[in-house]
């Protein structure tokens, strides 16, 4: 047998093995007893120092920007991938204008587009919120969100696909009645950052290592080794 | 962005799937590449020619996990690259990746030479079961990705001479394991 068959056999395995190799992360190495006693008594100390401080020096600039994903506890959400998507026909507007884009969803799409839905920019390479057709419309039913319509704009031609919104349609409502410029929350999926949902708008920053605020008092965030905190909604 | 999101650009046919998916994985697909060619232009080019494979195959194909898809035609295209480019020094990790296995699978006998790829990939399928998940990880790095011992010990979170060390095992295992199974003399 010679290598080069090897080689070439081997581009046939099982695609989970090649996720395992991608994917992997070494399991965490054990504490000694005696480091671990000290990283024990220095979060007691912290944990009765903190407060104390905060108590004595009241914060006037909590929610400030820029802030960093490093110190503030963002709120993050996780939500299940839909299952399918289709290509859809959609009359689509060829405005920049938010709100006539809205208008004509309205009278040319049926009453599900009713209603201004959030509107999910991607700060991609060569796109700004200015880009309005690269944009997720989300049209509702009952007052919620039911599909997500993906509008994108492909050599003058815009192609749009929709989803059921599902659980992400879910996610998004909720953060959108909770979130603010001055907090702001974040959709996470398998710890990729989707979405930085401010107001009734979701910011989508695909390939990102840092996020450049668009308008006045969202916060500049720095990606790049943030750890972040995933609540699953009920 | 989400892969079903990618996959769904193919299925309409938007170039912007192409954009999207180099955004997304252009890093990895040149790190494989180049892991394999050693030469920029060449690398550009595999890439490249692996993504209009996938613009091919999506649909009818839908991918799930996309990144594995296009890693594995982008190793495809790069390993036929690399036979037909035999002006490349032999240098690149691909090359001592190779060297290794020739050692461990070297045989006189030119019938073992004729078995079937297919068949050989599930002996080496079921091989790769029998190794502990780190063990599996390293093997696959070495000689799928082709990466140097540098990069498996700092992934992995090992000494290099302990990538070392356990590759030289596993290659002993797999040649026993093939040889019980007749694949090897």
């Amino acid at each position: 047998m010679r290598a080069n068959t090897f080689f070439h056999a081997l581009n046939q395995i099982d695609d989970a093995y090649l996720d395992e190799a991608i994917h992997y992360t070494p399991a965490k190495k054990r504490i000694s007893l005696r480091w671990a006693a000290a990283a024990a008594c220095l979060c007691v100390a912290a944990c009765i120092a903190i407060p104390m401080a905060r108590q004595t020096v009241p914060d006037e600039h909590m929610h400030s920007a820029p802030q960093s994903m490093h110190s503030p506890v963002y709120k993050v959400v996780n939500y299940n991938v839909p299952a399918s998507y289709a290509a859809a026909e959609l009359h689509i507007a060829t405005t920049g204008n938010l709100d006539a884009y809205d208008a004509h969803m309205e009278k040319f799409n049926g009453a599900g587009f009713a209603g201004k839905g959030i509107r999910v920019f991607s700060f991609a390479k060569g796109t700004d919120t200015a880009d309005a057709f690269n944009v997720w419309y989300f049209a509702r039913e009952n007052g919620h969100i039911a599909r997500i319509y993906a509008v994108t704009e492909s050599n003058g031609k815009f192609v749009t696909a929709h989803f059921a919104a599902d659980e992400l349609g879910r996610a998004i409502e909720s953060l959108a009645e909770k979130t603010s410029h001055a907090e702001p929350m974040y959709l996470v999926h398998d710890d990729e950052m989707i979405f930085a949902v401010i107001g009734e708008t979701a910011y989508y920053l695909p390939g990102f290592t840092s996020f450049v605020p668009q308008s006045d008092g969202m916060p500049a965030i720095d990606f790049d080794g943030a750890v972040t905190r995933i609540i699953t909604l009920p | 962005m989400e892969d079903e999101y990618i996959i769904a650009l193919y299925f309409a046919r938007s170039e912007q799937a192409i954009v999207q998916t180099d955004l997304k994985y252009g890093s990895a697909c040149r790190k494989l590449a180049y892991n394999i060619l050693r030469n920029h232009a060449d690398v550009h080019e595999c890439v490249n020619d692996a993504y209009l494979g996938a613009w091919n195959a999506i649909p009818p194909a839908k991918p799930n996990p996309l990144l594995t898809f296009v890693l594995k035609i982008v190793r495809n295209v790069s390993l036929k690259r690399r036979q037909s480019n035999t002006a490349i020094k032999r240098s690149s990790s691909f090359d001592a990746a190779m060297e290794e296995m020739e050692q461990c699978l070297a045989c006189p006998d030119s019938v073992h030479a004729q078995i079937e790829t297919k068949e050989l990939a599930q002996n080496i399928e079921a091989f790769l079961s029998t190794l502990s998940k780190e063990n599996r990880v390293i093997f696959l790095r070495r000689y799928w990705f082709c990466e140097p011992y540098a990069d498996i010990a700092k992934q992995v979170g090992i000494t290099e001479k302990n990538v070392s060390v356990r590759l030289v095992r596993t290659r002993r295992q797999l040649r026993r394991y093939l040889s019980e199974r007749g694949l090897l003399p």
